[in-house]
């Protein structure tokens, strides 16, 4: 299990196509540098407004990316046969998923702290962080960018899912670019049309995402929107690993 | 007695309506190299995927190292080398960098075997060069370094000389026969160059359409090869006594089905005739055979489908 991590790690050291995705994460935060440059008379956007206000913005980019990830990250490896390879190097598929699993998180966790880094700093020197900065803020700030990383981790599992089943870079780009969005989306206009919609709503990762990171949260909520993403993450995690078990490889 | 480190009992494997193994049993031993003979689609990769763990048998076991259970094989592929259809690269790292990248996977604290084994396969110059940058020959001698990395009890090859030159393929098989000299490595390859395969083998295992029709050893394939007469009498006894006594020939065999397979060449195919009928004896078969691997596979399978032949020029 070491020695995967270890290639995985490599592998995202080594990979363009996660370069590339960090970089652009980077850039839509400077983006958000730059509007908040362009705000209202009297009104000033601060490092810590901006820093809050990104993850509403972000969600539907994450999800952009987390299907462009699935493909790069785990697409090229059936492509590239290395996870044959590693099959035949006698691990367990439990151990090559678990790994891929994790290094894919890890990887999600780097770019949304790219972005989010980028767009409160730039804000910042710009205009000022805003409130006193208190260990208290920071780590509230802190605790907010892992629950919001930690539940989107838990919805990449779905993009790890259908990169398992389909195998294909192309087709898991595609497919998990839109079917996260879909997700959302469907979600969204039946919880604003029906009340059992929102009580559905309410219970899935895509609406504990937001809620989560606000800085003035009940630990209830807190407690819950982590239980949620933890759920989430454990019951893709097992249907994904009884797919590969069941997958043939050519 | 020879220990069996690999071994096919009775595996089919299935694929919705089509039978691509029907209860194929194979017992590999320590130390020989095994040429795996078969036409497109007559089973080969489909096995040499189940030995690797990418596919499971429909029914059957498959045992490594005399483990059986699925965790237990596992471990065992760990002392295993193998290359099935592609090379498994990274295309936009180097060729040190890929086969540093096999070193972790197989844990292997040599800090020189991605050197060592650059060498061994003569690709030390382009260690600096990217995998989606080298020659469709370059690739398949990285694939083979990478299963020889770590120098594995077992090597599992599918086809690996697809894409090499004469002289690549010469390297190969130095290389192959060297570790298997010096290691004792057993190998189960896979090839479409049947010469190749017969000067490297030492065991031949035929397949088509999924079932083992002929497994044999180098030396029996030779006398199967030499340039022989094959003789079918009435009484096999009496023919032999015609044989050593009356023709003073002793370099012969007697094959299962009572012939008489004869490596003498100092008498003709008329003069067998003359003796037995002088002799009183009823032959029923007297052929002459010069065959090569090629023909040997070819009879084996049933012979050619001209048809078959016909149409894939036509397409």
């Amino acid at each position: 299990m070491k020695r995967l991590l270890r290639i995985e790690f490599l592998k995202l050291q080594h990979s363009k196509g996660f370069r590339v995705l960090l970089f652009l994460s980077a850039l839509l935060g400077f983006f958000a540098t730059i509007a908040s440059t362009g705000s209202g008379e009297g009104i000033v956007i601060t490092g810590y407004d901006t820093f809050y206000k990104q993850f509403g913005d972000l969600k539907s980019l994450i999800f952009v990316f987390l299907g462009v990830f699935s493909g790069i990250f785990i697409g090229e490896d059936f492509s590239n046969r290395i996870i044959q390879s590693e099959i035949s190097s006698g691990y367990s598929r439990f151990a090559i998923l678990l790994s891929k699993s994790l290094m894919y998180m890890i990887g999600i966790f780097m770019i949304i702290a790219s972005e989010l880094l980028v767009a409160t700093i730039g804000t910042t020197v710009l205009n000022g962080f805003g409130p006193v900065i208190t260990l208290n803020i920071v780590s509230i700030m802190i605790r907010s960018y892992l629950i919001y990383s930690f539940i989107m981790s838990g919805i990449s599992m779905i993009c790890i899912m259908i990169a398992f089943l389909i195998k294909n870079k192309g087709s898991i780009i595609a497919i998990n670019m839109l079917l996260l969005l879909i997700i959302d989306g469907v979600l969204q206009f039946l919880s604003s049309k029906l009340p059992l919609g929102l009580q559905m709503y309410d219970k899935t990762p895509f609406y504990q995402v937001l809620l989560t990171t606000s800085p003035s949260i009940m630990i209830v909520d807190l407690v819950r929107g982590i239980l949620v993403g933890m759920i989430t993450l454990v019951i893709f995690f097992s249907i994904t690993h009884i797919i590969f078990l069941r997958s043939e490889l050519k | 007695m020879a220990e069996n480190i690999l071994k096919i009992n009775s595996v089919s494997k299935s694929y919705k309506d089509v039978l691509a193994l029907d209860k194929v049993s194979i017992d590999i031993e320590k130390g020989r190299i095994y040429g795996f003979i078969g036409q497109n689609g007559a089973g080969k990769t489909t096995l040499m995927s189940m030995i690797t763990g990418l596919s499971y048998p429909t029914e059957g076991t498959i045992e490594i190292f005399g483990r059986n259970e699925p965790k237990e094989l596992e471990k065992s592929r760990k002392k295993m080398g193998t290359m099935i259809e592609k090379v498994s690269m990274y295309p936009n790292l180097t060729v040190k960098q890929n086969l540093e990248f096999y070193k972790i996977l197989k844990g292997i604290s040599d800090e020189n075997a991605v050197e060592n084994t650059l060498r061994m396969v003569e690709l030390s110059e382009l260690g600096n060069k990217k995998f989606k940058n080298l020659s469709l020959g370059m690739k398949q001698r990285l694939g083979i370094a990478a299963a020889l990395l770590g120098n594995p009890e077992i090597l599992i090859l599918d086809e690996p000389v697809n894409g090499l030159d004469p002289i690549g393929i010469l390297e190969v098989r130095e290389i192959l026969l060297n570790l298997n000299k010096e290691y004792g490595t057993t190998i189960l390859i896979s090839s479409h160059i049947l010469s190749e395969l017969y000067m490297l083998a030492t065991d031949y295992i035929i397949i088509h359409e999924g079932k083992i029709v002929d497994s044999l050893t180098l030396e029996q394939l030779s006398n199967q090869c030499k340039k022989h007469i094959t003789i079918q009498a009435e009484g096999v006894n009496d023919a032999k006594n015609v044989l050593e006594k009356q023709l003073n020939i002793s370099d012969y065999l007697v094959l299962e089905d009572n012939k008489i397979r004869l490596f003498d060449d100092s008498y003709s195919r008329k003069d067998f005739a003359r003796i037995f009928y002088d002799n009183k004896i009823v032959l029923t078969e007297l052929s002459y055979s010069d065959e090569s691997l090629e023909s040997y596979f070819i009879n084996a399978i049933g012979g050619i489908n001209h048809e078959e032949i016909a149409s894939n020029r036509v397409s």
